[in-house]
């Protein structure tokens, strides 16, 4: 039996490698092992916030991490793992706090700049909102295979003949063809709902 | 739609179309409205992937807690606390010796108490033995080092007055200043930008890299006087007392610091740590008429020590 992995024996590049290579135990150590750490430091400079919106902001900040990894968009770390996602779970409670007129205090900083880091992963208000849940609706509709192929394909960046050989598909072209069908299913939803 | 389309329009949000590909996909989205609203469906197909992705993993979190709860054994715990209390209880009724009570409740015992309070007055007096670990406690409890620092170290540490030397006094009131507003000011992409970087290492006590770092910090930065508290901080810490000093004297005299009254306390123990003892009673003065509550009674009590 392989040794268990332990993150506290592997620096954050070794993580990131290990989660976009679809490992989640990976993350779900990395969920585990700094969570009391940062509800902690969360409630030291939130005291006013509930314990929800805390474990919430933990939340984000794990999946925002896992979701720039998984679409390569962090490939690699200048700071420590803690630091980064204590950073993104710090945004997302300045969010919901709107705390963030404080920083506006130093007129040096620029200002654009925070702006723009701080809609990075916690959008405003989502127009296509209702669309999406429509269409997550008819997402889990489809075959549990269907839907395991478009998530290696479209979320987790997996190539074709990857995907045949996590799902047992000898044919590409079978493969090609059921990843066209499902999106055209779907897409025919859209389409419909429009109407 | 052709088949080719299509076979472009799923590679293109699986990220595989070369950058020649791709340029030619979305010139063809500019001049084609029907194309680029196909486009547009796919992706929002694309997104709802990406909301049942991040349901998936809320889910796991919430069983990750429960599993994580359930491995807490609560009810054993409870059930022995109220052994171990039922069971001090059982002795304490059974033998009331004064010993035991020292240990449960030293607050009743009024010849503990009065041992006490003669050790904090003046810690270098003899110290009857049975008093020794109070002390102990009391002086070296550990601080907890998230709490908001704004309150000066000395209160914490009682010493005796008139034995301390300047390069002491100064070792028992420094400390490197941290609190909220400072880490307000993060940002960042995808990787941390210098100034986080730099603010970071302050909290994380790398002192050396905040004073290297410190010139990657663009220019407007480098003249904020917040950022430049900082970096005289970390001077302090470093033992570069006159560089520090030279940076807090700038910081007073420009007064746009959110970190004023730290700033003179801070000059004031550099002062201090110089041996000029008349340049630091005179920003220990200042501090003091300021009236702020967190240095009231420190700067009262490090003036009356000068």
């Amino acid at each position: 039996m392989s040794k268990k992995v332990q993150i506290e024996d592997l620096d954050g590049n070794t993580i990131i490698s290990l989660i976009s290579q679809g490992n989640m135990e990976v993350l779900d150590q990395v969920y585990t092992t700094y969570k009391p750490a940062y509800l902690n430091w969360a409630r030291q400079r939130f005291p006013s916030t509930n314990q929800q919106d805390i474990v919430d902001s933990w939340h984000d900040s794990i999946i925002a991490f896992y979701e720039q990894v998984i679409s390569k968009k962090l490939i690699s770390l200048t700071c420590e793992i803690k630091t980064y996602l204590f950073t993104i779970g710090y945004r997302s409670l300045l969010k919901k706090h709107k705390k963030i007129q404080k920083i506006f205090d130093d007129e040096e900083i620029d200002k654009k700049l925070i702006d723009a880091s701080l809609n990075l992963f916690f959008e405003e208000e989502d127009p296509l909102k209702e669309q999406k849940e429509m269409l997550l609706k008819e997402i889990n509709q489809l075959p549990t295979q269907s839907q395991q192929i478009l998530m290696l394909r479209f979320i987790e960046g997996k190539s074709l003949k990857d995907i045949s050989e996590i799902v047992n598909y000898n044919s590409l072209n079978v493969l090609s063809a059921t990843i066209s069908r499902s999106l055209k299913l779907l897409k025919n939803k859209i389409q419909n709902n429009k109407k | 739609m052709s088949e080719r389309d299509q076979e472009w329009i799923e590679r293109y949000l699986a990220g595989e179309l070369t950058d020649e590909e791709r340029t030619i996909l979305e010139s063809k989205m500019v001049e084609d409205a029907v194309f680029k609203n196909e486009v547009e469906q796919y992706r929002l197909i694309i997104e709802s992937l990406k909301l049942k992705r991040r349901n998936e993993l809320l889910e796991r979190f919430k069983k990750k807690d429960q599993i994580l709860r359930r491995a807490i054994p609560w009810k054993s715990i409870a059930a022995t606390i109220l052994v171990v209390c039922g069971a001090i209880w059982l002795w304490n009724s059974r033998n009331p010796n004064p010993k035991i009570n020292d240990t449960v409740a030293p607050i009743i015992d009024s010849s503990s108490i009065h041992e006490k309070e003669v050790i904090l007055k003046d810690s270098i007096i003899n110290v009857p033995k049975s008093a020794e670990n109070v002390v102990e406690q009391t002086v070296l409890a550990p601080k907890d080092k998230n709490v908001e620092r704004k309150i000066p170290k000395s209160k914490e540490q009682p010493i005796a007055d008139s034995k301390v030397s300047h390069e002491e006094l100064y070792a028992m009131n420094f400390e490197p200043y941290k609190d909220e507003s400072m880490i307000l000011d993060l940002r960042g992409e995808d990787t941390m930008s210098p100034y986080d970087q730099f603010v970071s290492n302050y909290w994380d006590g790398k002192y050396q890299v905040v004073i290297d770092s410190f010139s990657n910090l663009n220019a407007a930065l480098q003249k904020n006087d917040n950022v430049l508290f900082i970096k005289a901080n970390a001077l302090m810490v470093i033992n570069r007392i006159d560089e520090a000093t030279v940076l807090l004297e700038r910081i007073i005299a420009s007064d746009r610091s959110r970190y004023k009254i730290e700033s003179r306390w801070n000059l004031g123990l550099c002062y201090l740590k110089k041996n000029e003892i008349v340049k630091a009673k005179e920003q220990l003065e200042i501090v003091k008429s300021l009236h702020d509550p967190n240095y009231n009674k420190t700067v009262d009590k490090l003036l009356s020590q000068l």
